[in-house]
């Protein structure tokens, strides 16, 4: 009977999304996951079938999307079948959504990537266990959904706990990260040295304190990169462990040189998403690569090949506009979106406050707006906290008469692409669920 | 007549362990309306181990952290308790948010462990309660013109106020201090404590200017009226928060 519901479910997915896509051509929605788990509630416990090799689960707060994204692109430059749950929708429909558009009866996939929300993980892990778990970093962001960081580390305690043969990979500069599933094998990846060659803005989000997951004392660092990120220790004796993948980085404007230490040797890679923050999911992807025995070469030719997905960092025309959209969902990633964002552009914010935004917009006051005070150009702010957002710009510095609220996201679109001149660029930073809807927007046909 | 720069110090307690509410912006918030009315500010951050000198600040910020850091903040506020009473007595005008507001308290009592000792400039005290409260939050007050105020609230602390302390507004919309009595906040002399981040201040810019006029006129001991400004983004914001959607 269940075997009946699983591949009734299948079929109603593909029904569906061959519905969904003649009617408004859309694949974005998680609305196929929904139906399948309504007819085949244990959907996910049938698709380990369908799975030769691994099953690989990326969670974090993050660079979770750009991980998984590298590890598929590795992973099928080498001639694997993989599914990803690409569309940046990473609750357990999504992960349904992405499964069921792809199974077939008779076919088999190498690998699953699948990324999931912290919070989410206890919950796949009940239906599909995991082979890897890869964790970028734990930022506060979520703070507000979950109480606090504590929680989140809890939750993915439990889920690890859950899943007696689970290895785990792991950022080792994160302290909130590095102590998770005490007790069991894990792989380290983490920077020996960072290097900034260009850009020296420094952000002045605030340096937050953060206090060891074992003694809960105050942590030192002998060096902080990025946020929580660094070499610490603590006098309790917790301290960055040995990291497996160690690595070296030169961040420059537009790329990063990244040289890897392995027991199997040392490789450099090159890598075109800006940012250090960016060189740590490279990072994380190329640890895993290697980790599964991969080539060097293929795992460069794959992130030369990565197309950064789902907006974070979107690059397209429209009406002879060039656009870049990039995601900002937390003050420590928007404040590095912020520095370097293209000041003669033409830029519109969205911010939402949806559940899975972050219903709390106080994060917008701890990013760094301030980079954009000298703009030209007006910046148009538009979603369901517009006016939070013209707010925030009028006190980091940007006159009131540059700033125009549209709060409808369609229309704020609409009006910069038939307001400008053709030669004019546009950026677009977006909240997740503002991004989502923007997947949907008629002005992309 | 050649007019007088007006001027106000302001102390930010411990930036560096309560800041996890956009607690920046409501400091950011008071320093652009001074500048923006040619009034000058001094803001200096107190941390850990600085000795606090009442005779220096008009006005002190504090604002909300984890527990850790929370527990830390009160061990330190024990030794500049006596500096803080004399500048409430003088009428420094101080706010505090989240947990700066439980500490403005007599303390906090957790489920199980020691209690966390506040320095008493409210009469208030909080309880450890069972339930997170979290949403938005539109409260009224007697203090401003317009009478609202909002927020956004996140806290399981419930507070209690007695004697002369009275609350700063009445919930219409949210939790408050403790969901029972409507009661959102706390006032006494001049020293104001709120569970509203969001942050506050942006969004309230009629309270900002409250605050900002009692410093002053502690400062001068002369009625100080302030100059207008032009707050049509700050009030559309505010308008579309009043009753959101807890
Ligand atoms: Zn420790």
């Amino acid at each position: 009977m269940g075997k009946i519901k699983f591949y009734l479910s299948i079929l109603a997915a593909k029904v569906l999304s061959l519905l969904i896509i003649t009617i408004n051509r859309s694949s974005g929605t998680s609305f196929v996951g929904l139906v399948v788990l309504k007819i085949c509630p244990d959907f996910l416990s049938y698709c380990s079938k369908y799975v030769k090799k691994e099953i690989i689960t990326v969670t974090g707060t993050n660079g979770k999307t750009t991980t998984a994204g590298l590890i598929s692109s590795i992973l099928e430059g080498n001639g694997q079948k993989v599914i990803h749950n690409e569309k940046g929708a990473n609750m357990l429909t999504g992960v349904a959504n992405a499964l069921s558009l792809e199974i077939m009866p008779f076919k088999r996939f190498d690998y699953y990537v699948l990324e999931s929300d912290e919070a989410y993980l206890t919950n796949l892990y009940d239906f599909l266990p995991s082979d890897y778990l890869l964790i970028t970093n734990l930022f506060r962001d979520q703070l507000d959904r979950y109480g606090e960081l504590d929680t989140t580390a809890k939750k993915i305690q439990e889920a690890i706990d859950k899943n007696p043969k689970l290895k785990l990979i792991l950022n080792g500069d994160d302290p909130m990260v590095t102590n998770l599933g005490t007790d069991r094998d894990k792989i380290f990846f983490g920077f020996d040295k960072v290097e900034i060659i260009s850009n020296s803005i420094v952000s002045h989000a605030p340096i937050e304190n953060v206090n060891c997951p074992v003694c809960k004392e105050a942590l030192k660092y002998a060096e902080r990169f990025f946020a929580q990120q660094g070499h610490y220790y603590c006098d309790c004796g917790y301290r960055r462990p040995q990291c497996e993948y160690s690595g070296d980085v030169k961040i420059f404007d537009d790329y990063s040189i990244i040289k890897v230490y392995t027991l199997k040797g040392d490789f450099e890679f090159k890598f075109g998403l800006i940012g250090l923050y960016n060189a740590y999911n490279a990072l994380a992807a190329i640890s895993l690569g290697l980790e599964l025995g991969y080539d060097e070469n293929k795992i460069q030719a794959a992130l030369n090949s990565y197309q950064a997905i789902f907006g974070r960092a979107e690059k397209l025309t429209l009406r002879g506009h060039q656009v870049l959209i990039q995601l900002i969902k937390n003050p420590t990633g928007a404040s590095e979106v912020l520095k370097t964002v293209d000041l003669t552009s033409n830029i519109l914010i969205i911010i939402n406050d949806n559940y899975a935004d972050g219903r709390d917009v106080s994060w917008l006051w701890d990013a760094d707006f301030e980079f954009l005070k000298d703009i030209k150009n007006k910046i148009t702010v538009s979603g369901d906290r517009a006016k939070d957002m013209a707010v925030r710009l009028k006190y980091a510095g940007i006159e009131p008469s540059k700033i125009s609220i549209i709060p409808q996201i369609d229309d704020a679109i609409e009006y910069l692409l038939n307001s400008l001149d053709i030669n004019e660029k546009i950026t677009i930073l977006p909240t997740y669920t503002a991004l989502l809807k923007m997947q949907r927007g008629k002005w992309r046909e | 007549m050649t007019e007088t720069r007006l001027k106000i110090s302001l102390a930010h307690l411990y930036p560096e362990l309560l800041n996890i509410y956009g607690d920046f912006g409501n400091v950011l918030t008071i320093k652009q309306r001074c500048e923006w009315r040619n009034i000058d500010i001094e803001i200096t951050n107190i941390n850990i181990g600085d000795k606090i000198d009442p005779e220096i600040f008009d006005f002190y910020f504090i604002g909300g952290g984890q527990d850790k850091q929370q527990i830390e903040v009160s061990r330190e506020l024990q030794l500049q308790k006596n500096a803080l009473h004399d500048a409430m007595n003088s009428g420094a005008v101080a706010l505090g948010i989240c947990g700066g507001y439980q500490l403005f308290g007599h303390y906090y009592q957790p489920h199980n462990g020691a209690r966390l000792l506040g320095i008493g400039l409210l009469d208030a005290y909080t309880v450890a309660g069972d339930k997170r409260f979290i949403g938005n939050v539109t409260a009224k007050t007697e203090f401003t013109v317009p009478k609202t105020l909002v927020g956004f609230e996140n806290h399981s602390g419930l507070t209690y106020l007695q004697g002369d302390t009275k609350p700063l507004a009445m919930v219409e919309t949210g939790a408050g201090n403790n969901s029972r009595d409507k009661t959102e906040g706390a006032r006494f002399k001049n020293i104001f404590g709120t569970y509203l981040h969001g942050p506050f201040l942006p969004k309230n810019p009629h309270f900002t200017d409250f605050l900002i006029k009692l410093a002053l006129e502690k400062r001068y001991r002369d009625n100080i009226e302030l100059q207008k400004l032009n707050d049509e983004l700050e009030l559309q914001a505010h308008i579309s928060l009043i009753n959101k959607l807890y």
